[in-house]
Order: structure tokens, then C-alpha cells, then sequence
């Protein structure tokens, strides 16, 4: 696994576990995240995602292990790290009572760094009205004011989970891609969880894969291209199943043509292609998607 | 499961189960203490007419509970829109079984009621009503769900029906009915209850294919209404606040949510009060005991607004705290206190509002020379005002730390434990002759003082030790302690009729008073970081 250096890191996450009665929830997790960095955590449904990111905002207390934000403890020092960070819920938990601009206010009070202009800029980008009370909106304008909220202090580290859950196309492409670029390039740090690869194979830094509450895969997005490729090998007489290879993943195919899903140094796979006498016709980078699917099934 | 009344019978039975058997025990538990506090006065005629109020009161009391908890197990209706049954079917199987659990809850209470203390009171007719004032109140539900008029419904369904019982509740707690009678009582619940299903059926038709129960027209009067109320309030702009600091947003957050409470319930108690009054009774003797049975409105007041008050979660079922307070950059501390301001808020204005109820029932007394029922009782002794504002705090106090915990399971077990204690007291009185009776009670009342104390003073400790409260506010906590047991106790033995054992149950409670200030930080951090 690829960890970055430590000293850049914005959360230090070391050996964390979480239970709830019989179902492991995070199992002995151990992650850092750099700062700067767009973080794209991933992972199917109940696979810990939003555990994780609750233990780094302070709402879960690690059974084990410890979690450091900015160098803090969250659970210890909740105004200290809040403070800085900004975050959307993937429930999109907003008080249905107030209004917009209640709700503008209200959190502004908590944040000294609290941009107004900004805060107007997306409001109206996000067309919000102002005077509308939260429980009328729809579930994508929900998503617009949390986001709002989150962004409009200009936090040091941005949490996003499921962040696209509810956002139209347009929205979801332009602004949200638009606005975590503009953080990332700004310095700061963003970690969003989803299970939309497409999205985060197009802003992400790094990823790290999370499956059944373990960590499967930390890399950045560069080396996680580089290291995983599909193979398409022609075998001399048909084959009722692939012949294993080193690195492999994940196989399809009938008769002579199989395509692997490898991860790893592929020149010991060529070797092996060679020893069994067969051709490898093609070689290509896999989507972040079928990275995740291969490494999943395997 | 192959037929839908099974399946909607085991759904029913799933989703309510353990808020019914809450509801009900915490019922039973509110009947037996009333019960016995009467009866702790001396032996009770079970044949005078009051008993019969006493009676009405609890069984309406328990439709109340058990129908919140079937209902509030239930939530919105909307999620079973796409289900292949039809609206008629559906509503018939979600009011029968709801009826069927009604039914057996009244029995059970009367039962257990009967079996205790010892009084026949009649069981088969209101358990014939009760699943009655259930469906209307269902059908007033879901026929207004998501409008404005859902509370407004409730309440004229709830009205309609609380008159007729009483009314003929009467007849039947004084007069032993003939059987053919009896079932003519029956006919005009049966005809209630088909009207109510027919009305269920027509509203949950309506909402059902995206139709309010209100016209269109209706609609537009409404949000014209709510527009207007709006521009009457505000202009043309409403003006968002502006705070200075994370603290005053938090307590204005606090205040907009839950400050309402207390004052609100105080408010209609001692109106419904007044208005009772009015139309039954007219008696100006009566009314020195009106002014203290709003006090006892006050307390109850105070343990709801507590519920309200110490609730964190996202929904009003669900006490976990919900995302967006627990990602607020503030300390557990200072989230605490706002919570903390809001309720001494809205203690004082509720005992204001009963304080002043209070002197204009008294003036209207002197005014007309009725003073003897006033100057009987306690309302013109010094401490009684002082002791309702501190009393209400107190239950308000613990009720919300108590909620603020956020753990459901740990409230069960804190409920269940005070059941179970108070059951196991009173069974063991009912074995007792008078004098080891009263020595039960007296050793009773000596444990729950020496508990209420050690338990504050552990709270406190454990507060100090995990920095949510400092050494001083523990040692100024510790002082207005010690200042106000020493009054409690000098004034309870100043009395004749005072005992070591009130004594100590008054010195535990004045811990309570300054229990929120240790446990509500402490309850709140164990609610927001699990």
C-alpha cells in the first residue's frame, strides 16, 4: 500500500475498529490522508464509508485505534477541528424549521472565516431562495444549502459524503466537480466518499477502497491506472477456464480469448503468457470502476 | 404470510411492540402512584362519584398514551402508498389490529388496577370505547396528514369524543346495567366507528393518489393566510438574526425549537381548567383547589417539556442526535448550556404565567370573600411558589438529561428499573398492616433521598473529572446545595407533622435541582460521540 508521508498528513488514522452488536463495521483501519489532496473514499453499500468519516468528525468514539484530526482528537477537541473542517451529510440532516437565510446566519455564527460574498455567490449559484424554509425544499436543493454551508467558511479540510446523492447531472458535473478542484487547487483538502467512480475517478487524488470495513486498496489515482490493467491473452486451443497468472484479479471470457484483470508488475504475467504458449493481443488501462468491481469479486 | 390482514397484524405488532408495553407500564405506573397517594390519606370509598372522574380520567389518559405510541410506531403514511392493496383494505387492517391492542390494554390496566387495589371498576364498556376514540383519532390523522388542519382535526376527533364518554360514562360507572341496555350503549360506538373508518378511508383515498384532503381552494386561502401573517410580521423582508457569537446562535437555536413548549402546555392546562370549571362546576370554593391542581399542571408541563427539551434528534422519534447539531464546532459544554438557558427560559416564564393565574384567582377570591379553601391550603405559605419553580426545574432537569442521552435502550432500562422498584414497594406495602406500612414509606422515601443524593454527587464527580464542569462551578454547585437543604430541612421539622424521612427525601431532591448542571454536558457527550 502506498501511504503518504505522515508528516503532511490532515487526519491520522490508526487501527480503528467499530462494532455494532454482532456486525463489524471498520476493522482495525489504519489510513492518512495528505493535505491538499482530493481524497475519494470508496466502497459499496455498508461497507464503512460513512463509520469512517464519522470517526473523523467526532461523532463515533474509536472502539480501538485513535483518530487525529489537524492533530487533534475529534472526540476531545470537537470545536477545535470542527471549526475547520466542512461537512455534508450523506442523510442531508439541515433543520426543516428555519429558513435559508436562518440557516446562513445561524451557521455563520460558528465560523469566524465565514465568507458572505461567497456564501451569496452560491446561493445564487445554487439558485436557493432565501426566504424559503428548509423543510420545502427538494432533496437536490437540500444538497445545494448543505453544501453551502459547508463551503462558504472555507474549511481547511472539506468532508463530503455521498455528496452527487440527490444533485442533478449538471450540478453534479459542474459545480460540485468545479468547487473540489478549486479547494484542492487552493491548498486545502477534500475527502468525499461515493459510489459514483466515474465522478471520483475525475477529481480524485487518491483513493482508497474500503470493503466489508477493511481497507482494500490505498493509492493515488495515477499508480492505481498504472497498476491495474486488462489483458487479453489468445490461448492455442480453447479453454474451459482461464489458466491462473501472476497479479490476476478477475477473469472473462470462452474458447481461446480471455481477459484478465491484473494489478501489478504485468511483466511477469508476459512471461507467464509465453510459457503457456499463447499471445497477449491487448493492453489497456481499467476504469476506476472496473478496478473496484475485480477487486471486490476477488 | 399469505394473507394481508396477517401481514399487516405482524407488522403492527413489530413496529409498536415495545413503545405499547412502555406506554402501558408507564400508564399503570401513573394510575398506581395516584392510587396510592389517595389511599396513603386514609381508606378510599371506591363507590363516590370522584372515583368515578378518577376512573374516566386514567382510561382517557391511557387512550392517549397507547394511541401516541401505536401511531408515532406507524409514522407517515406515505410509504405504504405503493402497496397492492386497496385503500379500503388497507385502512381496515391498520385500525382493527391498532383497535384489538387498544382493547387489551384498557382490560390489562383495569385488571392490574383491580388486582391491586382492590376496586371493581367496569371493564367490558370501556374497553368497547377505547378502540372508538383510537380509530377516530387515526382517521382524523391520516385524513389531514401533511396539512394544517392534522392538529386542528386531532383535536375536534379527540373533543368529540372525550364529551360523549364522559357523558355516558356516567350511566354506566353509577348504574348496573341490563344486558339489552347495554348493547344499545354499544350501537352509537359502533356507528362512531364506522364513521370514522369510512372518513379514513375517504382521506387516505384522497392523499393516497396525491390529493389533499382540502380543495385547491382551500390551499390558496391557507398560504394566502400564512403569507399575510407573514407580511404583517416582517414586511416585505424577512430580516434573518445576527449573532454574536457561536453561543447565542446556539440558544436561539435551542429557544426557536423547544422554548414554546413548557409555556404552551402550562397555557392550555390552566385554560382547559378554567373552562372546565365554568361549565361544570361554577363553585368559587372549588377554585383555591383549581390554583393547585395547576401546579400539578406545572409538573407535567415540566416532564413533557423535558422531553422536548432534551430531544436531539433528527425526528421527534428518534432521540440520537442528528448530524447537523452533533457537526456544530462548539463544546459538548457549551451546547449543554444553551440547552440548560432554553429550559430555565421557558421554567420561569411557565411558573409567571402560573403565578400570575394564581394572583387573579386570589383576587377574584378576596374580592369575593370565598377565602377559606385559601388560606387552607398551601398556596399562601412562603415556600410554595419557590418550591413549584424549583420543583418544575427539577423534573424538567431530569427528565432532559435523561433524553439528552440519546441511548434508547438506556432509557427503557431507567424506566423499566423505576417500575419495577416502585411495583416491588408497592406489593410488599400491600402485605404490610398500617404501622409497618408506614414504616415502608418512611424507609422509602430515606432510600430515594440518599440514592438521588449519591447519584448527583457522583455525577458531579465524574463532571470534574472529565473537565465539562469546572472545580468552581462544582464547589458553587455544592454551597447553593448545602443553603438549600439546610432551608428544606429546618422547614420540614419547623412542622408538626414533618418526619427525618420527608427530610431526607427533600435534601436528596434539592441535589436534583443542581443534577442538569453536572449531567446534561455529560448526557449530551455521550449522545454526540458514541
Amino acid at each position: 500500500m502506498n501511504m503518504p508521508d505522515s508528516a503532511e498528513s490532515i487526519i491520522e488514522i490508526h487501527d480503528v475498529s467499530r462494532q455494532f452488536g454482532k456486525t463489524v463495521a471498520l476493522d482495525h483501519v489504519s489510513l492518512s490522508i495528505p493535505r491538499g489532496k482530493v481524497f475519494g473514499l470508496i466502497g459499496g453499500n455498508g461497507a464503512g464509508k460513512t463509520t469512517l468519516i464519522k470517526h473523523i468528525l467526532g461523532m463515533f468514539k474509536p472502539q480501538t485505534g485513535s483518530v487525529r484530526v489537524f492533530g487533534l482528537d475529534p472526540v476531545e477537541k470537537p470545536a477545535e477541528t470542527l471549526a475547520r473542517i466542512g461537512y455534508l451529510s450523506e442523510d442531508r440532516d439541515l433543520p426543516d424549521w428555519m429558513r435559508v437565510t436562518d440557516l446562513m446566519s445561524y451557521t455563520q455564527a460558528f465560523y469566524p472565516g465565514w465568507d458572505r460574498d461567497f456564501a451569496e455567490e452560491l446561493r445564487e449559484t445554487f439558485d436557493l431562495d432565501r426566504n424559503s424554509y428548509v423543510k420545502s425544499l427538494s432533496r437536490g436543493q437540500r444538497a445545494r444549502a448543505g453544501l453551502l454551508i459547508a463551503l462558504a467558511h472555507r474549511p481547511e479540510l472539506l468532508v463530503l459524503d455521498e455528496p452527487s446523492s440527490g444533485l442533478d447531472p449538471v450540478v453534479r458535473r459542474d459545480i460540485l466537480g468545479a468547487i473540489i478542484r478549486t479547494i484542492a487547487e487552493e491548498g486545502r483538502t477534500v475527502l468525499f466518499s461515493s459510489h459514483l467512480l466515474d465522478e471520483v475517478e475525475r477529481v480524485a487524488d487518491e483513493v482508497t477502497m474500503i470493503h466489508q470495513g477493511r481497507i482494500v486498496l490505498s493509492q493515488t489515482m495515477d499508480d492505481l491506472k498504472l497498476q491495474h490493467r486488462r489483458l487479453t491473452v489468445r490461448f492455442g486451443t480453447p479453454m474451459t477456464q482461464a489458466p491462473a497468472m501472476p497479479g490476476m484479479l478477475t477473469t472473462e471470457g470462452t474458447g481461446t480469448d480471455w481477459t484478465y484483470h491484473c494489478s501489478g508488475d504485468t511483466s511477469q504475467f508476459a512471461v507467464a503468457v509465453e510459457s503457456l504458449g499463447a499471445t497477449l493481443v491487448a493492453e489497456d488501462a481499467l476504469s476506476l470502476d472496473e478496478i473496484f468491481v475485480a477487486r471486490i469479486r476477488n | 404470510m399469505n394473507s394481508i390482514p396477517l401481514a399487516m397484524t405482524w407488522e403492527l405488532i413489530g413496529r409498536c411492540r415495545n413503545a405499547v408495553i412502555l406506554t402501558f407500564l408507564c400508564t399503570n405506573l401513573f394510575c398506581s402512584l395516584l392510587m396510592s397517594s389517595l389511599q396513603s390519606n386514609g381508606p378510599v370509598d371506591l363507590s363516590d362519584p370522584s372515583m368515578m372522574g378518577f376512573q374516566l380520567g386514567m382510561i382517557l389518559f391511557s387512550i392517549f398514551g397507547i394511541g401516541t405510541a401505536i401511531n408515532s410506531a406507524y409514522k407517515e403514511t406515505s410509504r405504504v402508498y405503493v402497496l397492492p392493496i386497496d385503500t379500503a383494505t388497507f385502512v381496515t387492517w391498520r385500525m382493527i389490529p391498532a383497535m384489538a391492542v387498544m382493547s387489551l390494554c384498557v382490560i390489562l390496566n383495569a385488571l392490574l388496577i383491580d388486582l391491586m387495589f382492590g376496586v371493581s371498576w367496569p371493564m367490558l364498556w370501556p374497553a368497547m370505547a377505547a378502540p372508538v376514540g383510537l380509530a377516530m383519532l387515526q382517521a382524523a390523522l391520516w385524513s389531514f396528514e401533511k396539512t394544517v388542519l392534522q392538529i386542528l382535526s386531532v383535536l375536534v376527533a379527540g373533543a368529540i369524543f372525550g364529551t360523549w364518554y364522559a357523558f355516558r360514562f356516567q350511566s354506566i360507572f353509577l348504574v348496573q346495567l341490563h344486558p339489552l341496555i347495554f348493547l344499545l350503549e354499544a350501537t352509537p360506538l359502533l356507528l362512531m366507528a364506522v364513521i370514522s373508518h369510512r372518513f379514513a378511508i375517504f382521506g387516505f383515498g384522497r392523499l393516497r393518489c396525491g390529493e389533499s384532503v382540502l380543495t385547491s381552494r382551500w390551499d390558496e386561502l391557507l398560504n394566502a393566510a400564512d403569507k399575510d401573517i407573514a407580511f404583517l410580521k416582517w414586511g416585505n423582508s424577512y430580516p434573518a438574526p445576527v449573532f454574536q457569537s457561536p453561543a447565542s446562535a446556539q440558544f436561539w437555536f435551542e429557544s426557536q425549537k423547544k422554548e414554546w413548549a413548557f409555556p404552551g402546555i402550562v397555557i392550555a392546562t390552566l385554560t382547559i381548567q378554567i373552562l372546565a370549571w365554568g361549565a361544570f362546576e361554577r363553585d368559587l370554593n372549588k377554585l383555591a383547589v383549581h390554583m393547585l391542581i395547576g401546579g400539578v399542571a406545572v409538573m407535567v408541563g415540566a416532564m413533557l417539556s423535558g422531553l422536548i427539551v432534551g430531544n436531539f434528534g433528527r425526528a421527534d422519534s428518534s432521540v440520537e442526535m442528528g448530524q447537523f447539531l452533533a457537526s456544530r464546532p462548539m463544546t459538548d459544554h457549551d451546547m449543554a448550556r444553551a440547552t440548560l438557558a432554553v429550559m430555565v427560559r421557558a421554567n420561569v416564564t411557565s411558573w409567571g404565567i402560573y403565578l400570575i393565574f394564581c394572583v387573579v384567582i386570589s383576587t377574584v377570591l378576596f374580592a369575593m370573600g370565598n377565602t377559606r379553601e385559601l388560606l387552607a391550603g398551601p398556596l399562601l405559605q412562603w415556600w410554595y411558589f419557590p418550591a413549584i419553580l424549583l420543583l418544575a426545574w427539577t423534573i424538567t432537569g431530569v427528565f432532559a438529561t435523561l433524553y439528552m442521552t440519546g441511548h434508547e435502550t438506556f432509557l427503557a432500562r431507567i424506566i423499566c428499573g423505576c417500575i419495577a422498584v416502585y411495583l416491588a414497594v408497592l406489593s410488599s406495602a400491600l402485605l404490610l398492616d398500617v404501622e409497618s406500612k408506614r414504616q415502608l414509606f418512611a424507609i422509602t422515601q430515606m432510600a430515594t433521598g440518599i440514592v438521588m443524593l449519591i447519584v448527583t454527587a457522583g455525577v458531579f464527580c465524574v463532571s470534574v473529572q472529565r473537565r465539562v464542569v469546572s472545580a468552581r462551578e462544582g464547589t458553587i454547585a455544592g454551597i447553593v446545595w448545602t443553603g438549600l437543604s439546610s432551608i428544606a430541612v429546618l422547614e420540614v421539622l419547623r412542622n408538626p407533622g414533618g418526619s427525618y424521612a420527608l427530610a431526607s427525601l427533600l435534601v436528596g431532591v434539592s441535589s436534583l435541582v443542581l443534577f442538569p448542571f453536572a449531567a446534561a454536558p455529560l448526557a449530551l457527550k455521550w449522545n454526540r460521540h458514541r
